[in-house]
């Protein structure tokens, strides 16, 4: 899936940075001795840019309802706050929020500012401010259940929440469904796919107290957002925390939570804020258990890998058991069929086609919820193969188009009747034509199937993508990631060339 | 016996057939004559139900057939193309499978016939084409002369009253041109009906009992050959 590679430069961006390093080297007589550019730079520039996912949506980073284009959001009063004060103005970049650390890392902006929860593990790769809220990780369940009373009682049941989130953190080792959007966790909780969901209170009241079907067990740790910086970007770091302590005890803080009716007993500590406070912060966040801080890629994630790989391999190959046949009746129908029944089974090709297949998995898990509730793994095969199907009914139209006429006429001619002239003289030839194709949209449909990640399925960019996280790095989990699937889809490549070579005489 | 009544075929609006009406006898081979154009194997086709026709009738025993595609007309065609044997021009062999599984398929799927029989009868029929050492071998690994001889075998394994050849010498070199005339002669012994599309004179001179001539979708002409011939010349 693309949007996991969103982070690889291309050659114009690598230019860039090129280009920027260069520039870099000219500045560095100038400031050497103030140790680090990084404020200079960003006051040169007259600018603070910061990232954030608007898809967040309300009350972080989000568009104005009354006028489309512009963010608001909390953030947004506090990223205007930040840059009045370092006497610049502020600038919003959009990324994926799981992809907001590797590019700040890679320097697509100054700053994450979006509801970033300060965990041990991120300490690791960045720098936190000060806080500018403090919250609670909200354990919410649905109305009628009686075994969950807290976390302890969890067990292994199925808890949803947000990837790389500190509720991610916290429920490590537990039995998690991971979700890139808010909104997916609490109605998937309605519909019975898990029993409990635990995420950051201002998420919790949003999306999940609204829901009538649902209600709070418990408030389980504390948490606290901060503003996440480069380690080498310490002067910037520095005019940051002042910053924010400037916005703290002159109220404007109270402010901008009250205008987002944010405000709580729990923000009163953010005023006073000592360097004591913050090292108790950043040695204690509310981690428990405390996660791994897994830095080394180990035989462990190989062998999480060989599961995704495994998972993959499972859901396309069910996958195409359902394209197949359902792809072959489609291609019949539009041969054979009277006119409607011919026109439907057009469309069908038609509308699967025409449409993003990561759609039709969100409208058939999501959206069909209401009506039918499908595991996540049937949804995944499901909503594969239909899109499939509509591959393979113009692969098996070729394959019939490319039996000769005579070859129906000659059947027919010998008393048959016309469905067993085409189950025994065309759909077999046919079928020869079909498979060198079949065989290369199987290749595709391996790689499509990272798609699936949305419906909770880990399968192996899924599990890609987490490691990364882990290990902070996407060079090695990528490269391994990548080579999995090219010895998954390789000699699939290579028996489709054999066939094709085989059958290529067969029919003539 | 094959008999055709005022057949009449019209394609895009222009009279292909018009008022055919002939009869075709057992034991005697009959030849349709023409030039090209003349609507020859459009009238072969018709006989079995390949091509439908807008009036008139084919009635083949006690089967008659209407030249549309209604369900009593499906059911005639049906039982037509039991009894009567098509031989293409370009023979159409089942390209996936081998000479004798192209042989044993309507047998085994068509008249339920157990496989050990198909079997046997398609060996003795391969046996008496001169085909016994290719019953292992792929369509595609069969010269011209040998594939038309299996696409006779495929349609005799249904023991049929009567067979149809389109053009059955416009690929063949002349020593085989004389084997598919001992052929013909054996099955006409047989006391099968067979009828000939040929545009090929001399073959028709050696082979057939009796000819009709077809210019322009109408008969000009028909009756014993040696009359037909003599009128031609004429």
């Amino acid at each position: 899936m693309t949007r996991y590679f969103s982070s690889v430069a291309t050659p114009r961006a690598r230019f860039g940075v090129l280009l920027s390093f260069v520039l870099l080297l000219c500045a560095v007589p100038s400031v050497a001795w103030a140790g680090d550019d990084s404020l200079v730079r960003v006051r040169k520039a007259g600018v603070l840019t910061w990232g954030g996912d608007i898809q967040g949506g309300e009350p972080y980073v989000y568009d104005d309802p009354a006028a489309p284009g512009r963010l608001i959001g909390f953030e947004v009063d506090l990223a205007e706050a930040i840059a009045k004060r370092l006497g610049v103005r502020q600038e919003f970049k959009q990324s994926d929020w799981s992809q907001l650390v590797p590019a700040l890392a890679r320097g697509s902006f100054d700053m994450i500012m979006n509801g970033l929860e300060v965990t041990v593990a991120r300490q690791g790769v960045l720098r936190f401010s000060r806080p500018y809220y403090v919250f609670a990780e909200r354990l919410m369940v649905r109305t009628d259940e009686t075994r969950i009373t807290s976390f302890a009682t969890l067990g292994d049941r199925r808890v949803g929440t947000l990837s790389n989130s500190l509720a991610a953190e916290i429920l490590r080792g537990k039995n998690v469904a991971l979700y890139e959007g808010v909104e997916e966790p609490y109605a998937d909780l309605v519909f019975h796919r898990t029993d409990a969901v635990l995420l950051d209170d201002i998420i919790a009241a949003r999306y999940g107290a609204p829901k009538k079907e649902l209600k709070v067990v418990a408030d389980v740790a504390e948490g606290f957002y901060a503003a996440g910086l480069r380690k080498d970007d310490a002067a910037l770091a520095d005019a940051v925390d002042n910053a924010l302590g400037n916005i703290a005890s002159s109220g404007e803080l109270d402010q901008i939570l009250s205008k987002a009716r944010l405000m709580s007993p729990r923000e009163s500590r953010l005023v006073a804020w000592s360097e004591s406070d913050q090292r108790a912060m950043l040695g204690s966040a509310p981690t428990s258990p405390e996660p791994p801080a897994a830095t080394q890629l180990s035989t462990g994630h190989v062998i999480l890998f060989l599961k995704g790989a495994g998972m993959t391999l499972l859901v396309s190959i069910l996958a195409i058991s359902l394209a197949i046949p359902l792809g072959m009746a489609l291609a019949l129908a539009r041969a054979y069929l009277p006119r409607k029944y011919a026109a439907l089974a057009s469309l069908y090709v038609e509308v699967y086609r025409g449409t993003p297949v990561l759609l039709q998995l969100y409208l058939l898990y999501y959206g069909l919820a209401a009506v039918v509730r499908l595991d996540a793994l049937v949804a995944a095969v499901i909503g594969l193969g239909m899109n499939y199907a509509a591959y393979e009914a113009e692969t098996f139209r070729a394959g019939i188009q490319a039996v000769p006429e005579g070859q129906m006429e000659a059947a027919l001619s010998l008393g048959m009747t016309r469905s067993l002239a085409i189950r025994r003289v065309l759909l077999p030839q046919a079928l020869r034509h079909a498979i060198p194709n079949i065989t290369n949209d199987f290749i595709a449909l391996l790689k499509d199937s990272s798609l699936v990640s949305v419906l909770t399925v880990v399968e192996l960019t899924k599990r890609m993508s987490i490691t990364a996280v882990e290990v902070r790095s996407y060079a090695i989990p990528g490269a391994l990631c990548a080579l999995m699937y090219f010895v998954m889809s390789y000699p699939l490549s290579l028996l489709a060339r054999r066939l094709e070579k085989r059958l290529g005489g067969a029919g003539r | 016996m094959i008999g055709i009544k005022g057949l009449e075929k019209k394609m895009d609006g222009r009279l292909i057939l018009s008022q055919v009406t002939v009869t075709f006898e057992p034991g005697r081979i009959c030849a349709i004559c023409g030039p090209s154009g003349s609507g020859k194997t459009t009238l072969l086709r018709c006989i079995n139900g390949l091509t439908t026709f807008d009036s008139g009738s084919v009635v083949v025993g006690s089967v008659a057939y209407r030249g549309t595609t209604s369900g009593t007309d499906v059911a005639a065609v049906q039982q037509i193309r039991k009894s009567v044997g098509f031989v293409f021009q370009a023979y159409h062999l089942f390209a996936h499978q081998t000479v004798m599984e192209n042989i044993v398929e309507a047998p085994i799927y068509v008249a339920q016939m157990k496989d050990s029989e198909a079997k046997s009868r398609a060996s003795a029929l391969l046996e008496r084409l001169g085909l016994a050492q290719r019953a292992g071998a792929y369509p595609r690994e069969l010269s011209g002369g040998e594939q038309q001889r299996v696409a006779i075998a495929r349609a005799l394994a249904m023991n049929p009253e009567a067979l149809l050849f389109d053009e059955p010498t416009s690929a063949l070199d002349p020593s085989r041109r004389v084997e598919i005339a001992r052929i013909l002669s054996d099955l006409r012994k047989e006391g099968r009906t067979i009828v000939v599309v040929s545009h090929d004179m001399d073959f028709v001179g050696e082979i057939a009992d009796d000819i009709v001539l077809l210019t322009h979708g109408r008969v000009m002409s028909q009756g014993k050959a040696q009359d037909v011939l003599a009128l031609v010349r004429s």
